[in-house]
C-alpha cells in the first residue's frame, strides 16, 4: 500500500458507513406505487427482461397452436384467417417484442454495471423506451383477442396487406404499433452507444473494453441504419392504406418491390441485431468457464464489426425470387456467402478459449455448447439458401422454416438462456437450480430437433409454409406428427425453465458473490444486491480486473476509487473519453419520475388512435405528448448544478456542466440524427428506385409540379435560418442574451416561412398524391422535410423559453449547441429535398 | 480521422465502409441499368436482353478503387501495429496497447473487406447481361 493510499480518509470506516448510508439513500428503490416511478437501469432493466421473456412466452403458445393445426393433414382446428392471425403474430412477437427488446433489456440491466457506471447518462430514455414497449407489445398481442390481429405475414408484403377488403384493421396495428416500439428501439439504441463510449471507467481503454461493450455498440450502430428504413417503409405503406397514396400499387406507378426492398434493408440486418448481443453473451460465459481471458480478443472485434457491416448486404437474399436480374441477386449471394466468415471466427474463438482453459462444466456451458450445435448446422442451410438456385426451389417452404429456426434458436435463444442462468444471481441476488437448468436444457435440445430437424425434410418434399392445412398422403403427414410431438417437449423445456425462473426462492441462501468466479466488473456486485449499482467507480487496467488486478475487490469495496459518496445527494456517475476513458466529467443523472412514463403512454395514445383512424383523438394525444416532453425536457435535462466543479476523490476535480461535443446530450442528438438520417435516406431511396423503374414516366410529362421557384424559396429562407441560428449561438457565447432571443425570434420566422413554402410548390401546381407515385413520393418528401422544419422551430422556440427562464446562459449553453447541431441536420434535409423534387426533375426529363 | 498516425474508431471502419460503397456501386449500377434499359416492359417479350458493359466498367472502376483504398489502409494499420513494441493479446493500459490492438483489428478488418469487394465483383466477370 502507497502512502498515499495509507493517508485515505477510506481508512476511516466510519466514514465509509457514512458514505454507503448516503449512496444508499440517493439510489434508493422507490416503495409502494412510487416504485413504478423508478428510472434506474436495474428496476427498468429487470422490467423490459421480464415483459420481453413473456410475449415469448405468449408466441410461443401461439406457435403450439401452429403445430397443433399441422400435426394431421385436413385439420379444422384453427379457422384459416385466424391460422393467419396466429403465424403472422407468432413471427411478428418472437421478432419485435422478444428477440430485440430482449437485446435492449439485457444491456440495460447489466452494460452499466460491467462499465463500473452507477446508470447509463439517460436514464428516463430508458425508461420512456420500457413504457413504450409495453404499451405497443399489449396493443399488437391484444389485437388477437378481438381477432383483429395482423393477418399478412411477419413481413406484410403489399398488395395482400394495402387491400382493405383482404386484410382488415391488422395491418393497421401491426404498422402503427411496430413503428411505436422501433422508435422505442432507436432510443435504447442511442442510450447504449453514448453509454458504451463515455461511461467507462478511467482507464479502461478500448482495447480493455469487455467484449460485450463491443458487441452493444456494434448492435447499437447497426439499429441506427437498420431500423429507420423500416419506419420509412412504415410510413409509406400507411399513407397508402389511410389515405390512397399509391406507392405500392403498379397501377399507378407503384411498385410492391419498394416495400420488400424497405422491409428486408431492415429485416436482414435485425437477424444479426438479434444474433449478435446473444453471442455476445457467450463471449462472457465462456472466459468464465474456462477460467482464462478470451483467446483472440482483437479477432471477436473483426467478427462483430465485419458482420456488422456485411449484415447490411444481404437483404435480397430474401427476394430471389422477385424476378430481379441474375447479377443483383449475385451480389447479394456473393455477400451471403462472405457473412460466413466472421461468423465462423467467433465460432471458433470460442473453440479455441475452451481447448486452451480448464473448462468447467456448468448449466451455462451446456446451453452454450448446445447453441454452438444448433446454430453451426442453421448456418450450413444458410450457406445452402444463400445459393439463388438452390433458394429457388426451396423459398417459401418448410426448408426456410426449418433454416431461420435453427438460426435464431441456435444463436439466439440457447445463448440467452445460457445467459440467463449465467446472470440471474447477479441480477436476483439467488441461484437457479442446477437440476431444472439441465431437465430443461435436455427437453429444450431434444424437443427443437425433433421438431425442426424433420421439417428440412418436409420442406423438400414441398410443404409450403404458412398454409393452414394440407391433404393426406404427400408424404407430409408423419413428419409434421413428428414437428408437433418435438414442440410440446421443447415446449415443455420452456415451462421448466419458466417455473425455474419464476419460483419463489426467499428461503434459499443468497449466491455468493461473483458466483462463478468471473473477470469482469459486473461480479463486483453482493448478494443481496446494493441499489447503488456500485460502490465507487473503479479505476481498470486490465480486460479481467477481477482476475488480473491485485486488491481489486477490497478496494472497490472500501470506494478507494472515484465518488466514493454522494455528499450532495445526487445521483452521480463519471464520464470519460471516447478512446482512452480519460475522466471528463461528473455527470448527474435525473431520478425517478412518472412523467416519462406518462410521455409514453400519451405518445402511444396517438399511435393507437391513428390506428382506428380516430384524427381528433390523436392530435390530442399528440399535443399532449409533446406538452409532457417539453416538460421532461424543462425539469430533468441540463440541470444547471450548484457548484461548477466536483471533488470526485483520488485528488481529481471534474466539471459537473459540460456542454457542446463534450456532453453526452450533444453525442446523443448526433447519433439520433444519424438515424433520423437514415430514414430520409430510406425516403430519398424510394424517389430514385420510382425513377429507375419508369423509362420516361417518372416524373410523368405531364406533372407541373413541384416546380423550381418554391423550393427555391424554401431552401433560401431555411439556410437564413440555419445562418440566424449559428448568430444566436454565437450571441450567447458573447453573453448578449437580448441579441440571442432576437436572433432565435428571426430564426423561427424564417424557418416557419422556409417549411410553408416547401410544402406550396407542390400545392400550387396541384400535385394530387393519390394520381399517381410520382406527387406522392414528391408530397411525403417534401412532409418529411417540412416537419423537421417544424421540429426545429420547436426547439428553437424551446431555447427562447430556456434563455428568458435563465436557464440557457453563457456558462449554461447545453440547449443551445444541442439545437443547433439539430438544425444542421435540418439543413442538409432541406437542401437533399429540394435538389431531389426541383432540381431533378430538370435533369431527368 | 480517416489518414491518421492514431488509430482511432474511425480507421478501424474505414475498410468495412469501403466495402459498403463498393457493394452499393456495384449493385446500383447493375440494378439501376437493368430497371431503368427494362422499364415498363417487364414482361419477356423475346426480345434480346439488354447488355450491360457500361455497369461492367463501372464496377471494375470501383472495384480498383476500392482495391486500393483498402490497401491503403492496410499499410496505415500495419504502421499502427508495428509502432508500439507490444504482442497480442494487445491488453496493456497504455497508448501501445490501444494502438497495436486497433492496428491489429484495422488489419482483419481490411483483409475481411478485400475479400468481400473481391467475392462482390465477381458477378460481374461471369455476367453480361440483364437476365
Amino acid at each position: 500500500m502507497t502512502d498515499a493510499a495509507l493517508a485515505s480518509p477510506q481508512d476511516d470506516p466510519k466514514i465509509r458507513k457514512g458514505q454507503e448510508e448516503r449512496l444508499e439513500k440517493v439510489w434508493e428503490t422507490p416503495k409502494g406505487v412510487r416504485y413504478w416511478s423508478a428510472v434506474n437501469n436495474s428496476e427498468v432493466g429487470i422490467w423490459y427482461t421480464a415483459t420481453a421473456l413473456f410475449f415469448f412466452l405468449f408466441a410461443g403458445v401461439l406457435g403450439l397452436l401452429i403445430r397443433a393445426q399441422l400435426a394431421v393433414p385436413d385439420n379444422d382446428f384453427l379457422s384459416a384467417t385466424f391460422y393467419n392471425q396466429v403465424f403472422t403474430l407468432h413471427g411478428t412477437a418472437m421478432m419485435f417484442l422478444f428477440a430485440i427488446p430482449i437485446f435492449e433489456a439485457v444491456a440495460i440491466l447489466i452494460l452499466p454495471e460491467m462499465l463500473g457506471a452507477r446508470d447509463l447518462p439517460f436514464p428516463r430514455l430508458s425508461a420512456f423506451g420500457y413504457w413504450s414497449f409495453l404499451l405497443g407489445g399489449v396493443f399488437v398481442c391484444g389485437s388477437i383477442f378481438f381477432n383483429a390481429a395482423p393477418d399478412g405475414g411477419w413481413f406484410m408484403y403489399p398488395p395482400l396487406t394495402t387491400d382493405e377488403k383482404q386484410t382488415g384493421i391488422g395491418a393497421d396495428v401491426w404498422l402503427l404499433g411496430l413503428s411505436f416500439i422501433e422508435v422505442a428501439s432507436i432510443a435504447a439504441a442511442v442510450e447504449l452507444i453514448v453509454g458504451t463510449l463515455k461511461c467507462r471507467p478511467p482507464g479502461m481503454r478500448i482495447n480493455l473494453m469487455p467484449l460485450y461493450a463491443w458487441y452493444v455498440l456494434v448492435v447499437a450502430g447497426m439499429i441506427l441504419f437498420a431500423f429507420p428504413p423500416l419506419i420509412a417503409g412504415d410510413i409509406l405503406f400507411e399513407l397508402e392504406r389511410m389515405f390512397g397514396w399509391p406507392f405500392f400499387d403498379p397501377a399507378k406507378g407503384g411498385d410492391p418491390l419498394l416495400w420488400q426492398h424497405l422491409f428486408w434493408i431492415f429485416g436482414h440486418p435485425e437477424v444479426y441485431i438479434i444474433f449478435l448481443p446473444a453471442i455476445a453473451l457467450l463471449a462472457m460465459i465462456v472466459p468464465t468457464f474456462a477460467q482464462r481471458p478470451i483467446l483472440g480478443y482483437s479477432w471477436i472485434v473483426l467478427a462483430a464489426v465485419g458482420t456488422g457491416f456485411l449484415s447490411f448486404g444481404l437483404w435480397v437474399h430474401h427476394m430471389f425470387t422477385t424476378g430481379l436480374p441474375a447479377i443483383s441477386l449475385a451480389f447479394f449471394s456473393a455477400a451471403s456467402e462472405a457473412v460466413a466468415i466472421p461468423t465462423g471466427v467467433q465460432i471458433f474463438v470460442f473453440l479455441a478459449t475452451l481447448l486452451a482453459g480448464r473448462v468447467i462444466y456448468s448449466v451455462p456451458m451446456l446451453y452454450a455448447v448446445g447453441a454452438l450445435a444448433i446454430f453451426v448446422f442453421g448456418g450450413l442451410t444458410g450457406v445452402m439458401v444463400a445459393l439463388a438456385p438452390f433458394d429457388w426451389q426451396a423459398h417459401d417452404s418448410h426448408f426456410v422454416v426449418a433454416h431461420l429456426h435453427y438460426t435464431l434458436i441456435g444463436g439466439m435463444f440457447f445463448p440467452l438462456i445460457a445467459g440467463v442462468y449465467y446472470y440471474y444471481p447477479f441480477v436476483m441476488d439467488r441461484r437457479l437450480s442446477d437440476r431444472l437448468g439441465k431437465i430443461g436444457f435436455w427437453l429444450m435440445f431434444v424437443g427443437f430437433n425433433v421438431t425442426f430437424l424433420p421439417m428440412h425434410i418436409t420442406g423438400l418434399r414441398g410443404m409450403p409454409r404458412r398454409v393452414f392445412t394440407y391433404a393426406e398422403g404427400l408424404g407430409f403427414d408423419a413428419l409434421n406428427m413428428v414437428s408437433t410431438v418435438g414442440a410440446f417437449v421443447f415446449a415443455a423445456g420452456v415451462l421448466v425453465v419458466a417455473w425455474d425462473i419464476l419460483r419463489p426462492k426467499a428461503k434459499e441462501p443468497y449466491a455468493p458473490r461473483n458466483v462463478w468466479n468471473a473477470g469482469t466488473l459486473e461480479w463486483l456486485s453482493e448478494n443481496p444486491g446494493r441499489d447503488w449499482g456500485v460502490r465507487t467507480v473503479p479505476i481498470v487496467s486490465t480486460r479481467y480486473p477481477l482476475w488480473q488486478q491485485p486488491n481489486f475487490v477490497r478496494d472497490y469495496d472500501e470506494g478507494r476509487f472515484y465518488l466514493p459518496d454522494a455528499e450532495e445527494g445526487k445521483r452521480e456517475t463519471l464520464i470519460t473519453s471516447v478512446l482512452d476513458a480519460r475522466p471528463i466529467q461528473c455527470l448527474r443523472v435525473p431520478g425517478n419520475t412518472f412523467i416519462t412514463m406518462g410521455a409514453a403512454f400519451l405518445t402511444g395514445g396517438a399511435f393507437i388512435a391513428a390506428t382506428f383512424y380516430a384524427w381528433t383523438l390523436t392530435i390530442g394525444f399528440s399535443i399532449a405528448a409533446l406538452i409532457a416532453i417539453l416538460i421532461w425536457l424543462w425539469t430533468g435535462t441540463a440541470i444547471i448544478p450548484e457548484k461548477k466543479e466536483k471533488d470526485v476523490g483520488l485528488g481529481l476535480t471534474l466539471p459537473l456542466y459540460v456542454s457542446g461535443p463534450d456532453s453526452v446530450g450533444w453525442w446523443a442528438m448526433f447519433i439520433t440524427m444519424i438515424g433520423d438520417m437514415s430514414a430520409f435516406a430510406s425516403l430519398i431511396f424510394g424517389y430514385f428506385f420510382y425513377w429507375t423503374i419508369h423509362a420516361t414516366a417518372f416524373p410523368p410529362v405531364d406533372a407541373a409540379g413541384p416546380g423550381l421557384l418554391w423550393p427555391s424559396v424554401a431552401l433560401g429562407l431555411t439556410i437564413a435560418s440555419w445562418g440566424a441560428m449559428l448568430l444566436a449561438r454565437r450571441a450567447n457565447a458573447a453573453d448578449r442574451p437580448l441579441s440571442l432571443r432576437l436572433w432565435l425570434g428571426v430564426s423561427v420566422v424564417l424557418a416557419v416561412g422556409g417549411g410553408a413554402a416547401l410544402l406550396w410548390g407542390p400545392h400550387t401546381t396541384g400535385l394530387d398524391p393519390t394520381a399517381h407515385v410520382y406527387p406522392a413520393t414528391v408530397w411525403v418528401i417534401a412532409i418529411w422535410t417540412a416537419v423537421h422544419v417544424g421540429v426545429g422551430v420547436i426547439m428553437t422556440l424551446y431555447c427562447l423559453a430556456r434563455s428568458v427562464g435563465s436557464k440557457l446562459t453563457k456558462e449554461h449553453d447545453i440547449d443551445i449547441h444541442n439545437v443547433v447541431l439539430f438544425w444542421h441536420f435540418v439543413l442538409i434535409t432541406m437542401a437533399v429535398s429540394v435538389a431531389t423534387i426541383a432540381l431533378f426533375p430538370l435533369v431527368a426529363r | 480521422m480517416i489518414a491518421s498516425t492514431r488509430a482511432n474508431l474511425i480507421t478501424l471502419v474505414t475498410a468495412p465502409t469501403v466495402w459498403a460503397l463498393h457493394f452499393l456501386v456495384s449493385y446500383t449500377a447493375a440494378a439501376g441499368y437493368c430497371a431503368k434499359t427494362m422499364a415498363d416492359a417487364r414482361v419477356m417479350t423475346g426480345a434480346s436482353w439488354p447488355d450491360i458493359t457500361i455497369a461492367r466498367l463501372v464496377i471494375l472502376v470501383a472495384t480498383v478503387v476500392a482495391v486500393a483504398i483498402i490497401a491503403l489502409c492496410t499499410r496505415q494499420a500495419w504502421g499502427h501495429w508495428r509502432s508500439g513494441d507490444v504482442d497480442p493479446p494487445f491488453d496493456e493500459p497504455s497508448f501501445e496497447g490501444r494502438q497495436g490492438f486497433l492496428g491489429f483489428a484495422t488489419l482483419l478488418l481490411c483483409g475481411l473487406s478485400v475479400v468481400g469487394v473481391i467475392f462482390v465483383a465477381l458477378p460481374a466477370v461471369f455476367m453480361g447481361d440483364c437476365r
